[in-house]
């Protein structure tokens, strides 16, 4: 019975000793706090975004020239591209026939400026009118004709639609409605 | 049993990688859409269009006088010109016998002449080749503008020539006058 109590009495000691080795050093804690993490935005608006250009009672020889303006609304830096869709609803191929000119900075877009300033970006057909590859993910980007647009930048492009004087009686009374899309990518990857 | 469920994981894993590259980048899209497009439409027609004169036994000095009517049914301003094509069929040449005049200003297109005739576009001379204005692209002395829309009447009087020879007697011509327009805009 006494050594059993002497046995106990040491373990305890033993215990004692080694709390108080545990609580011999000092602790403190530092926190950094408040790290925060925000996405940025990506934002490519158009202006206007309907009815650029319209032109009714068309001739052969006639055109029309207007501006439309690219704003990077988001704050981080984009590559843009275009594509566009024309309707052919009465068949007579109005869009394929009517050419398409986009220029970066015209000092005066105007039917009668267009020619005189600015950097061509697309001169074609109406139908199918583009510029860069707004298919980035499967071409990569920025790919040739891609625009860069930093962020809260702008930038005025010039655009002018003719319906050529080679244009014959088959197209007359014709009809085509254009959407122009600017599809917008991250710069970073 | 282990080794399946094992690579059915594998593949959830991979096709969650997938998904992760393919959603990993940032995009943006603006339209502008509704820019709308439309030809006009040039249409010049005559009337009538056909028979215009119907003339038989014809005798030298005689004229008749008929009214024609051309009308800008299009929606684009045009010019218009005139050109006549007549036929022999009889070898007796009887349209170099015969003269035209054309009046743009009269009271009542009658025969034997208009009454209260003033201008002129054509003549009065020959049947054969008579024309005003010019078919060929772009404006020239004597195309005429039509407005979308309008219409203007042209008198015209045709005569069997007074020194028309006893070989004409019995000869026919059919006479086509043709109309040529082409758009006013773009079109110096």
């Amino acid at each position: 019975m006494f050594r059993k109590s002497l046995s106990l009495l040491v373990v305890a000691g033993l215990l004692a000793t080694f709390g108080l080795l545990a609580s011999a050093y000092f602790t403190s804690t530092a926190t950094v706090g408040n790290n925060t993490f925000t996405t940025g935005t990506l934002n490519l608006t158009a202006s206007p975004t309907s009815a650029a250009l319209t032109l009714s009672n068309m001739a052969p020889g006639d055109k029309v020239t207007a501006p439309i303006t690219l704003t990077n609304a988001g704050t981080l830096d984009l590559y843009y591209a275009m594509t566009s869709n024309s309707t052919n609803g009465d068949n007579k191929g109005l869009a394929q026939q009517m050419t398409l000119a986009i220029k970066s900075g015209v000092t005066a877009c105007t039917n009668g400026g267009f020619d005189a300033s600015g950097t061509a970006l697309y001169n074609g057909s109406l139908q199918g009118a583009s510029f860069g590859n707004s298919d980035f993910e499967n071409f990569g980007w920025p790919q040739p004709g891609d625009r860069l647009l930093t962020a809260t930048a702008l930038e005025v492009l010039c655009f002018q639609v003719m319906l050529p004087t080679s244009t014959g009686n088959p197209y007359q009374g014709a009809t085509t409605t254009t959407t122009f899309t600017f599809n917008a990518i991250q710069t970073t990857h | 049993m282990i080794r399946k469920s094992l690579s059915l994981l594998v593949l959830a894993g991979l096709l969650a990688s997938f998904s992760l590259l393919a959603a990993a980048y940032f995009t943006a899209q603006a339209t502008v859409a509704n820019n709308q497009f439309t030809a006009g439409t040039l249409d010049l027609t005559a009337s009538p269009a056909s028979s215009l004169f119907t003339v038989s036994n014809m005798v030298p000095f005689q004229n008749h006088s008929a009214p024609l009517t051309l009308t800008n049914s299009g929606s684009l301003p045009l010019r218009y010109g005139m050109i006549t094509s007549t036929t022999n069929p009889d070898g007796k040449g009887l349209a170099s016998q015969m003269s035209l005049t054309i009046y743009t200003e009269y009271d009542q297109c009658v025969s034997p002449v208009p009454s209260g005739a003033g201008a002129t576009i054509y003549g009065t001379d020959p049947l054969i080749g008579a024309a005003f204005g010019d078919p060929a692209p772009g404006g020239q002395a004597g195309d005429r503008v039509l407005l979308p829309g309008a219409s203007e009447e042209l008198c015209f009087n045709i005569g069997l020539n007074a020194d028309t020879p006893n070989e004409a007697q019995g000869a026919t011509t059919t006479v086509t006058f043709t109309f040529v327009a082409e758009q006013l805009a773009n079109n110096p």
